[in-house]
């Protein structure tokens, strides 16, 4: 017996202290990203704190249940695994709700909508679409559904780094031949860098959530709540002006 | 005429405050057999090594066969090579073997064939009775065997003069007497010899001349009887008398 | 009971999974550690070598070359390697990470190379010298081997500490045991059980190294050196 009670309060379950109560009492809301992913979270060379789409939104969520954020930078590929370990009590890091992922975490509603698509080197002739890419080296992020889905390409070799930055290095250097990622960070590195180009359609229809413990019912539902009234207000639209 | 196989001019050399060698000037004739006595920090292996080239000097000159010693000349190591030194405590190399050690020179400064070297190094051996040890290490030898075979190493160049530093020092009295009759072998062989001892029975026993120093000068030098049996020199005196009471 | 030992099964099972999963990864992590610690053996022996003769010009350089290499993170010596230079020379994953890795633990051989040249007493090299030969010929012939002898412990330990770093390769995405430990665990999720089999590939490697380096260390002993002669 009291073995079980040791095991239900550090599982931070609903009929104990909640993590939502927990989080309204400490008025801090501990966050989870891997800010190295331009325009949706990175770190600023200036301020030195994290910048970007999902930064400014998880902020706005912060003040509408009356607390502050504080963020934990974590490679993406521990990124889940930090959450279940209670680092934080909750990720945004443009991630994508995926069955795979909801086995272990539960995710709000999505907040934005989000395609893979390949990137290529201005010069590059050869591919133009999904089918050219047999034989081919693709630079992914390790742990990304751009990954994945490299995975699920024929007689391809896949390279993942840790950051997306380092892929698109390698795609100028010529050691890849194409990237695989979420549309929006790839276009916006096309735009910054001029040396690349997006080819063929957009592969796939993704979504990104917010992602919480899956014991943690309370808070989910009181973030998917106040992401419909955010939606409702427009301020989705306006991050997408503000960001793209 | 007979040319003087080594000649010290003036040398001075000092380190730091302290004056090691002040002011020495000697000859040395062809196979003459010289024997440096004096109390300890005279000066002796200063001297000797500085002969050899392993020691700068601050002033005054050191020739071999008529050539000036010259450190910083490029042809300095074929001038070395000329002469052989029996260090005190050996410094055999370790990674070889006893006949590796012997035949090392033989073939990279005089570039002998392996073969002639091998051969040469044996004959060595048996002379100083090491037979058997070629294929020893050098840890594996006796103090006595070890002196013997540094010796042999020095030997294997075919050295116009032998310097010898203190070479008994540290070895046991009957290793010590096996490496005396070694050096009054060589004496009869008609090879230069300059002996830098404690022990003044090899002077006795060896000595053309005797050299006694005594802070970094010499203060006598002559035939073993002037200088060991009836000393003119104070200082000689004194030291006889401390060594021998 | 039989909850218990199902559940054990398919822990076994998804080790095994793990484990043939990564086995053709070790191969990659080999030969990065060996063809940089070779390049490193090379690069530090000169470079020690270097340091002692006091060479005008070079030996200020190899001061230099050693500091600055043991005061940088490897991690951040790789990424320059292969993304910046990479880039501008066209090295390949494998080039860049033996080139990193290999100049990196280059300094570090360099220092122990040097302090074991040191440790060899003076009288060798007055030996040496007194026997004609010249400076150059008294470090290759007397110096050197008794140097490289010595230094076979503390090289050895270098040797293993280059496997573990090799790890590090995975940050430029080449296929050893780290990233393709790292690629399983992001698809899969298992994740104390992908690092427990890196670990246990990780350790049988180096256990293996050890047991190789006690073995050349006996052979290549000099008799009559050390406490053990």
């Amino acid at each position: 017996m009291p073995l079980m009670i040791l095991v239900l309060t550090g599982c931070g379950a609903d009929d104990e202290l909640s993590t939502l109560d927990r989080i309204e009492r400490d008025g801090v809301l501990r966050i989870g990203t891997d800010a190295t992913y331009i325009p949706f979270e990175y770190v600023s060379t200036e301020t030195g704190q994290p910048e970007g789409y999902d930064i400014d939104l998880i902020t706005r969520v912060c003040s509408e249940l009356g607390v502050e954020p504080e963020f934990t930078v974590s490679p993406f590929d521990g990124i889940i695994a930090g959450l279940t370990t209670f680092k934080y009590d909750c990720v945004i890091s443009a991630m994508t709700i995926t069955a795979n992922r909801a086995e272990r975490v539960a995710f709000t509603r999505p907040y934005y909508n989000a395609g893979q698509t390949i990137a290529v080197t201005l010069d590059n002739d050869v591919i133009h679409g999904v089918d050219d890419l047999k034989g081919k080296r693709l630079g992914v992020q390790m742990g990304t559904t751009g990954m994945h889905l490299a995975d699920s390409f024929e007689d391809v070799e896949v390279f993942p780094f840790d950051h997306i930055g380092a892929a698109f290095i390698d795609l100028e250097n010529g050691h890849v031949d194409a990237v695989i990622n979420d549309k929006p960070v790839t276009q916006i590195a096309v735009k910054e860098k001029g040396t690349i180009k997006i080819v063929g359609e957009t592969l796939t229809s993704e979504s990104y959530g917010i992602a919480v413990r899956k014991t943690d019912t309370l808070l989910l539902n009181r973030l998917n709540l106040i992401l419909n009234e955010l939606d409702n207000e427009g301020f989705f639209d306006e991050l997408q002006k503000k960001w793209f | 005429m007979i040319r003087d196989i080594i000649s010290c001019q003036n040398v001075c050399r000092s380190f730091g405050e302290q004056k090691a060698l002040d002011d020495v000037s000697f000859k040395v004739q062809k196979g003459e057999k010289i024997v440096i006595v004096g109390p300890s920090g005279a000066g002796k292996s200063t001297l000797l090594r500085c002969i050899n080239a392993l020691e700068d000097i601050d002033s005054g000159s050191i020739a071999i066969d008529e050539v000036v010693l010259d450190r910083t000349h490029k042809d300095i190591a074929k001038v070395r090579s000329e002469v052989g030194f029996v260090f005190q405590h050996f410094h055999l190399f370790p990674h070889l073997s006893v006949l590796g050690n012997i035949t090392l020179a033989q073939r990279v400064v005089r570039k002998r064939s392996p073969d002639e070297s091998d051969t040469f190094a044996t004959e060595l051996l048996e002379r100083f009775g090491l037979t058997g040890k070629a294929q020893s290490y050098p840890s594996e030898l006796s103090g006595g065997q070890s002196q013997r075979a540094a010796i042999c190493r020095a030997m294997a160049l075919n050295p116009k003069i032998l310097l010898f530093d203190e070479a008994t020092s540290a070895l046991d009295p009957e290793s010590m007497s096996d490496v005396v009759e070694v050096m009054n072998f060589l004496a009869k062989d008609g090879i230069t010899l300059l002996i830098v001892t404690h022990e003044l029975s090899v002077a006795r026993q060896v000595a053309d001349r005797v050299m006694f120093m005594d802070e970094g000068r010499i203060e006598a030098i002559g035939p073993v009887d002037e200088i060991l049996v009836n000393p003119q020199n104070q200082r000689v005196k004194d030291f006889l008398a401390k060594v021998l009471a | 009971m039989d909850e218990i030992l199902q559940w054990l099964i398919g822990q076994l099972k998804l080790l095994g999974d793990i484990f043939v999963y990564l086995l053709p990864a070790v191969p990659a992590t080999v030969e990065v550690t060996i063809l940089s610690f070779a390049l490193a053996l090379a690069v530090g022996v000169v470079v020690g070598t270097v340091r002692v003769a006091r060479i005008r010009i070079v030996s200020p350089l190899a001061r230099v070359y050693t500091d600055v290499v043991r005061g940088v993170p490897l991690l951040v010596l790789i990424f320059f390697i292969y993304f910046g230079l990479g880039g501008v020379l066209n090295l390949g994953r494998l080039t860049a990470g033996v080139i990193a890795l290999g100049v990196c633990y280059g300094a570090y051989i360099a220092e122990i190379f040097r302090a074991g040249i040191l440790s060899i007493p003076q009288g060798q090299y007055e030996a040496a010298l007194s026997l004609g030969m010249t400076r150059k010929q008294a470090f290759r012939h007397v110096i050197i081997p008794q140097a490289l002898r010595m230094v076979i412990p503390p090289v050895a330990n270098e040797f293993i500490a280059c496997l573990k770093d090799s790890s590090l390769v995975s940050v430029i995405a080449m296929r050893e045991i780290t990233r393709a430990g790292r690629e399983y665990f992001s698809r899969t999720f298992a994740d104390f059980q992908v690092w427990l089999v890196v670990a246990i590939l990780y350790l049988i490697l180096t256990l293996t190294l050890s047991r190789l380096v006690s073995y050349m260390e006996k052979k290549f002993k000099m008799r009559g050196y050390g406490v053990a002669a």
